[in-house]
C-alpha cells in the first residue's frame, strides 16, 4: 500500500542529475580546464603566455584603456540608471512604457547595429549630427564637432548599453522600498535631491553595488564597441587584444589569451569577493510588504526629467536605428542624401549575392531555436529540482548553471576552445561547439526564466493535486506544465533572440563554414561594405523586434486573467 | 449523521505523538512538541492558536505535504506515517481533501475541471464524473458556474468551488486550512453556517485550522487550543469558553478579566483568595492547590454586575470608571480597581450609569481559580 517517497521520485532525481551533469560538462569543464592549463600546461604553457603578454606591445596602455573605458561607462551607466529608476519607481514623473522599453533595448538594437548606427551620426566627417551641427553653426570645418572613434565616443556608446544592467537592479530594489522612509524625508523638510541623496540611494546601497559589479562584468565583456570604434593602438582595450590574439594572427596566441582571460576574471572575483564580505555586514533591505506604490510629486522638475528620459530612449534606440534604416537604403555611404535615389538595393545584395549572409541566417536561427528550447528545458527540470530538494549538491549544480553570467563572452569561447578542441571532442570549428557555447552562456538567463515562471505559480497548486490524489509527475505534467508555459515560451523567444545576436563569443568560435550573423556582420563590416551592414543590422532589429513584442505579448496575455 | 461522541468508535485521524522540529539560524522551533490528538467519524476538530502554534504544521502533516520527525499518524485506521516503520504514504495516496487557505483553484481548469480533478485522478470512471460533480456543485449552489474560469468568479464563489472539489470524491476525511480567511467579513459570516450545515448534513470527519476564535466557537464540535505546539487544552465551545484550563485559553477565546492573587483558607466548596483589592469568593478548582499559592482569578465580563452601589457581601469591588463604549449590543466599561483594570459588560438597552465610581460584583459561581503561570497545567492534554 504504502507508497514511499524515497521510491516515488526517481524520475525527478534521474532527470534533475543529468540536467546537472550537463551544465558540469558545459559550464565548470572548459572553465576549470582553462584556469588549469595555467598552472599544468603542456610545454610551459603558462609561462609561455605570460612571456607572450609581457612582450605585447603597448600592454599597460591597454590595461589603463580597459580601466578608463569600464570605469567611465559604468559611472556614467549607473547614474542615469540610478535617476531613471527613481524617477520611474518613486516619482510622479515616472513614463509607463519606459520601464518595459529601456530593458529592451539592448535586446532590440544589438551592439555592434547599434554602435554601427552611432558611427553613421557621429562620424568626424559625415556623420549626420556632425553635419547638422556645422550647417547650424556656420562652420567652416570638414570634420567634427563630435569624434565617434575616439575614447569618449567610446565611453559615450558604451555607457548607453550598460544603464539596463544599473537600471533593471536599482528600479527593482527601489520598487520594495519603504515609501514611508521618502515620505518622511519630505514631511521633515527634505527637498527632491536631498531626498534622492540622503535617502533614497543610501538605503539601496547593496543594489547599487550589485549594479557595480553587473557592470563591471558587463563593461570588461563589451567587444562590439571597442572592435569598431576603437581599433587603433591609442584607444584598444581588454576585449579587443584577446580577440587580436586568438582571431588577427598567425598562429593564434591561445596561451596568452588565457592568461588575458584569467587576469580579467581574477578582477571580476575580486569584485565579487568584497561585495560578498560587504554584505556580511549587512544593510538592512527595507520589507517587500507589499506597500502601496510610493508616487512623489516633482512639481516643477517633472517635465524637465520626462524629457531627459524620452531623449535617452531616443538618443539609445531611435537615433541610431534611423541612421541605420537611412543608410540601408543609400547606394553608397554618403552623408548627402537623394532621397530619389533611396531604394532596397543593399537588401537585393545580401539576400541574393551574399550566400554567406543567407547561411549566416538559417545558421542563426536554427540554432537560436536549438538552444532556446534545449536551454529552457534543461532549466526548467534544473529549476525545478533546486526548487524541490534543496541541498548542498543542487545548490552547487544551481551556482554553476548561473556561473556564465559573471564571464564575458569572449572568455567562454576562449575556454571552449581550449576545452573542446582536443581529442575526444575535436569540437573545433563545428557548429556543435557554438551550439554547446550558447548553451552555457545563456544558461543563466534561461534559469533566471524559468525561476520566474515557477515562481509565477503558487506551491499550494501543486500541492491541491497532490492531495487530491495525482502524483509528482501527473501533477507536474497536467498542472505545473501548463501554468509555467506562458513564462517559459517568453523565456524561449528571449533566449533565441540573444542567441541569434550573439558577437563576442562567436567572433571566436564560428569559422567560414558555419557562419552565423553576429560575425559575418562583422566581416561585412572590416570588409568596408556599409550600407549592406545597415541594411542587415535593420533586418536583425526587424525580426528582433517581432520577437520581443511576441515575448511582451505572451508574458502578459496567456497569463489565465492573472 | 449524527456527531459521534468521541470514543465509541475508531478515530478517523489519529496522531499520535509527533513531534516537528524546524531549523533556523541559531536554533531550533518545535513546530509540534509531542502532540497527540484523535479526530472521529463525523465530528469537527477545530485547531485554534496564534500564528507560529503549529497547527497549519499539523494539518499539513495530515495531508502528507509535511514529512514529521517522529510520531505516527493513521486515517481511518490506516498507518499514513510513522517513525518508528519508517512509512511515510504520498498525499495523493492518503484518501483526504482539503479545502488551502488560498483555494488554490487551477487558473487553467474551469470550475468543472477543478472539481472533476480529484475524481479523474483517482481513476473514477468516465461515465460517472459528470453526475458527481454536478451534484457536488448543486450541494454549494453553484451549478450555475461550471463553465467559468476561477478569475471569474468572487472570492466567495471560488471558496465554494473549493468546497466542491473537497467534498466531490466522498472521502471521509476534509482538511480546512483557514478556509474563510481570504473573504470579507459579511461573506465569511454567512458561508461559515453553509459549512457547518453542510459538514452535519455529509457527515465527514474535519480538521479546521483558524486562528478566529469566533469561527472556531461557530464551526467546531470539538476546539483544540495550540500553543508553541503543544495542545493546551481540547473541549467542546462550551468547555473551552466556561472552563478553560490556563490564563493562555481564557486570554484567547473571549474577553477575560484576570486578578492575581494567594491562596486562603477554604469554606466547604469554595475558596478565598487575596487579591490586591481584596478577598475574592470562588469555586474550589479540580486541579490541586493549597494555601498560599499564586494563582489567578478569572472572569468573564459578560458575568458581571455593576450600580452605583450594591449590598453584595463577596466578590464585591468598588471601581472608578475611566471610560464606556458602546459595542452595539453590549456597553462596555472600562474600569479601575486598584492597580487593575477591569471590564463590564452590560446589555446596552439598559440605561448607562453616569457615575465616576461604581460597584463591581461577580457571582461566586461564575469567577474561576487558573494556576498562576500558564502552561504548567498537569492535565493540559486531553481534559476529557
Amino acid at each position: 500500500m504504502a507508497r514511499t517517497a524515497r521510491l516515488a521520485v526517481p524520475w525527478l532525481a534521474l532527470i534533475g542529475l543529468a540536467a546537472a551533469a550537463l551544465i558540469a560538462l558545459l559550464v565548470a569543464f572548459p572553465l576549470g580546464l582553462t584556469v588549469l592549463r595555467l598552472f599544468f600546461g603542456e610545454g610551459q604553457l603558462a609561462m609561455t603566455g605570460w612571456n607572450q603578454m609581457m612582450e605585447e606591445p603597448g600592454l599597460g596602455k591597454v590595461l589603463l584603456n580597459t580601466v578608463i573605458f569600464v570605469g567611465a561607462s559604468g559611472l556614467i551607466a549607473l547614474a542615469i540608471g540610478a535617476v531613471f529608476a527613481w524617477l520611474t519607481e518613486r516619482t510622479d514623473a515616472g513614463l509607463g512604457w519606459a520601464s518595459d522599453v529601456v530593458p529592451l533595448v539592448p535586446l532590440l538594437l544589438p551592439s555592434l547595429a547599434g554602435t554601427v548606427g552611432w558611427v553613421f551620426l557621429m562620424a568626424p566627417k559625415t556623420g549626420y549630427v556632425n553635419i547638422i551641427l556645422r550647417h547650424l553653426t556656420g562652420s567652416e570645418e570638414i570634420e567634427g564637432p563630435f569624434n565617434i572613434f575616439s575614447m569618449a565616443g567610446m565611453i559615450f556608446v558604451a555607457a548607453m548599453y550598460l544603464v539596463p544592467y544599473a537600471y533593471l537592479t536599482l528600479a527593482a530594489a527601489l520598487r520594495n522600498l519603504d515609501a514611508s522612509l521618502e515620505e518622511a524625508s519630505r514631511v521633515s523638510g527634505g527637498g527632491i535631491f536631498r531626498t534622492f541623496f540622503r535617502i533614497s540611494m543610501p538605503a539601496i546601497t547593496p543594489a547599487l553595488i550589485s549594479a557595480m559589479i553587473l557592470i563591471l562584468m558587463a563593461g570588461i565583456g563589451l567587444f562590439s564597441i571597442p572592435a569598431v570604434l576603437g581599433t587603433r593602438p591609442e584607444t584598444k582595450v581588454l576585449s579587443y587584444l584577446m580577440y587580436v590574439v586568438v582571431e588577427r594572427e598567425y598562429p593564434p596566441r591561445i596561451a596568452e589569451a588565457i592568461v588575458l582571460s584569467v587576469l580579467a576574471l581574477s578582477v571580476i572575483q575580486v569584485a565579487l569577493l568584497a561585495q560578498w564580505l560587504f554584505s556580511g555586514r549587512r544593510f538592512q533591505t527595507m520589507g517587500a510588504r507589499g506597500l502601496a506604490r510610493a508616487s512623489i510629486p516633482l512639481g516643477v522638475w517633472r517635465t524637465p526629467a520626462r524629457i531627459v528620459m524620452i531623449v535617452y530612449v531616443a538618443g539609445a534606440a531611435v537615433l541610431p536605428l534611423a541612421a541605420l534604416i537611412l543608410v540601408s537604403l543609400q547606394r553608397f555611404w554618403t552623408p548627402d542624401i537623394n532621397w530619389g535615389q533611396l531604394g532596397f538595393y543593399n537588401y537585393a545584395y545580401i539576400f541574393m549575392e551574399k550566400p554567406v549572409v543567407v547561411d549566416a541566417l538559417k545558421n542563426s536561427l536554427q540554432l537560436g531555436l536549438a538552444v532556446a528550447v534545449l536551454g529552457m528545458a534543461v532549466a526548467t527540470v534544473l529549476s525545478y529540482y533546486v526548487s524541490r530538494r534543496p541541498g548542498i549538491l543542487t545548490r552547487m549544480a544551481d551556482n554553476v548553471a548561473m556561473l556564465p553570467a559573471t564571464i564575458p563572452h569572449i572568455i567562454m569561447g576562449i575556454a571552449f576552445i581550449v576545452a573542446f578542441t582536443p581529442k575526444p571532442f575535436a569540437l573545433y570549428g563545428t557548429t556543435t561547439l557554438l551550439f554547446l557555447a550558447y548553451l552555457a552562456i545563456y544558461m543563466p538567463q534561461a534559469m533566471q526564466s524559468s525561476k520566474f515562471a515557477f515562481s509565477q505559480v503558487s506551491p499550494d497548486l501543486m500541492e491541491a493535486s497532490r492531495v487530491f490524489g495525482a502524483g509528482e509527475l501527473k501533477s507536474f505534467v497536467r498542472i505545473m506544465m501548463p501554468l509555467i508555459m506562458p513564462s517559459t515560451l517568453a523565456g524561449m523567444l528571449i533566449l533565441a533572440i540573444l542567441t541569434m545576436v550573439e558577437t563576442n563569443a562567436s567572433v571566436i568560435l564560428a569559422k567560414v563554414n558555419n557562419p552565423v550573423l553576429g560575425p559575418t556582420l562583422f566581416i561585412l563590416w572590416y570588409d568596408g561594405l556599409v550600407p549592406p551592414v545597415a541594411a542587415l543590422s535593420v533586418v536583425i532589429c526587424a525580426f528582433n523586434g517581432l520577437i520581443a513584442l511576441a515575448s511582451l505579448y505572451l508574458g502578459r496575455t496567456l497569463s489565465y486573467g492573472r | 449523521m449524527t456527531v459521534s461522541s468521541p470514543g465509541d468508535n475508531t478515530p478517523a485521524v489519529s496522531v499520535r505523538n509527533v513531534r516537528k522540529v524546524f531549523r533556523s539560524q541559531g536554533g531550533t522551533v518545535a513546530a509540534l512538541d509531542d502532540l497527540s490528538i484523535d479526530v472521529y467519524p463525523g465530528e469537527l476538530v477545530v485547531l485554534l492558536g496564534p500564528s507560529g502554534c503549529g497547527k497549519t504544521t499539523l494539518l499539513r502533516s495530515i495531508a502528507g505535504l509535511e514529512t514529521p520527525d517522529a510520531g505516527e499518524i493513521s486515517i481511518n485506521s490506516v498507518v499514513v506515517f510513522s517513525s518508528a516503520t519508517r512509512q511515510m504514504v504520498l498525499p495523493e495516496a492518503r484518501n483526504v481533501s482539503m479545502v488551502f487557505q488560498s483555494y488554490a483553484l487551477w487558473p487553467h481548469f474551469s470550475v468543472f475541471n477543478n472539481v472533476a480533478y480529484p475524481l479523474r485522478a483517482r481513476g473514477v470512471p468516465k461515465g460517472q464524473i459528470a453526475g458527481q460533480v454536478e451534484q457536488a456543485l448543486d450541494t454549494v449552489s453553484c451549478l450555475h458556474l461550471k463553465d467559468r474560469y476561477p478569475h471569474q468568479l468572487s472570492g466567495g464563489q471560488q471558496q465554494r468551488i473549493a468546497l466542491a472539489r473537497a467534498i466531490v470524491a466522498r472521502q471521509g476525511v476534509i482538511l480546512f486550512d483557514e478556509p474563510l480567511s481570504n473573504v470579507d467579513a459579511k461573506v465569511r459570516e454567512r458561508l461559515r453556517i453553509e459549512l457547518v450545515l453542510l459538514q452535519r448534513k455529509l457527515g465527514f470527519a474535519a480538521v479546521y485550522v483558524t486562528h478566529d476564535q469566533t469561527e472556531a466557537m461557530i464551526v467546531g464540535d470539538r476546539i483544540a487550543v495550540l500553543d508553541r505546539g503543544r495542545i493546551v487544552q481540547i473541549g467542546t465551545p462550551t468547555q473551552i469558553y466556561n472552563e478553560p484550563a490556563t490564563r493562555y485559553v481564557a486570554d484567547f477565546i473571549g474577553t477575560s478579566n484576570f486578578l492575581p492573587g494567594t491562596v486562603g483558607a477554604q469554606d466547604g466548596d469554595e475558596l478565598l483568595v487575596q487579591t490586591s483589592i481584596g478577598l475574592a469568593r470562588c469555586p474550589a478548582p479540580a486541579w490541586p492547590c493549597s494555601p498560599g499559592q499564586k494563582v489567578e482569578v478569572f472572569f468573564r465580563p459578560e458575568h458581571c454586575e455593576i450600580a452605583a452601589s450594591l449590598t453584595a457581601q463577596v466578590n464585591c469591588w468598588r471601581c472608578s470608571v475611566e471610560t464606556k463604549v458602546n459595542m452595539g449590543p453590549n456597553r462596555e466599561y472600562i474600569l479601575r480597581a486598584g492597580e487593575h483594570r477591569l471590564l463590564a459588560w452590560t446589555t446596552s438597552s439598559v440605561a448607562a450609569i453616569d457615575e465616576p465610581e461604581l460597584d463591581l460584583h461577580v457571582p461566586a459561581a461564575k469567577v474561576r481559580l487558573l494556576p498562576a503561570t500558564e502552561g504548567t497545567l498537569p492535565s493540559a492534554g486531553e481534559a476529557q
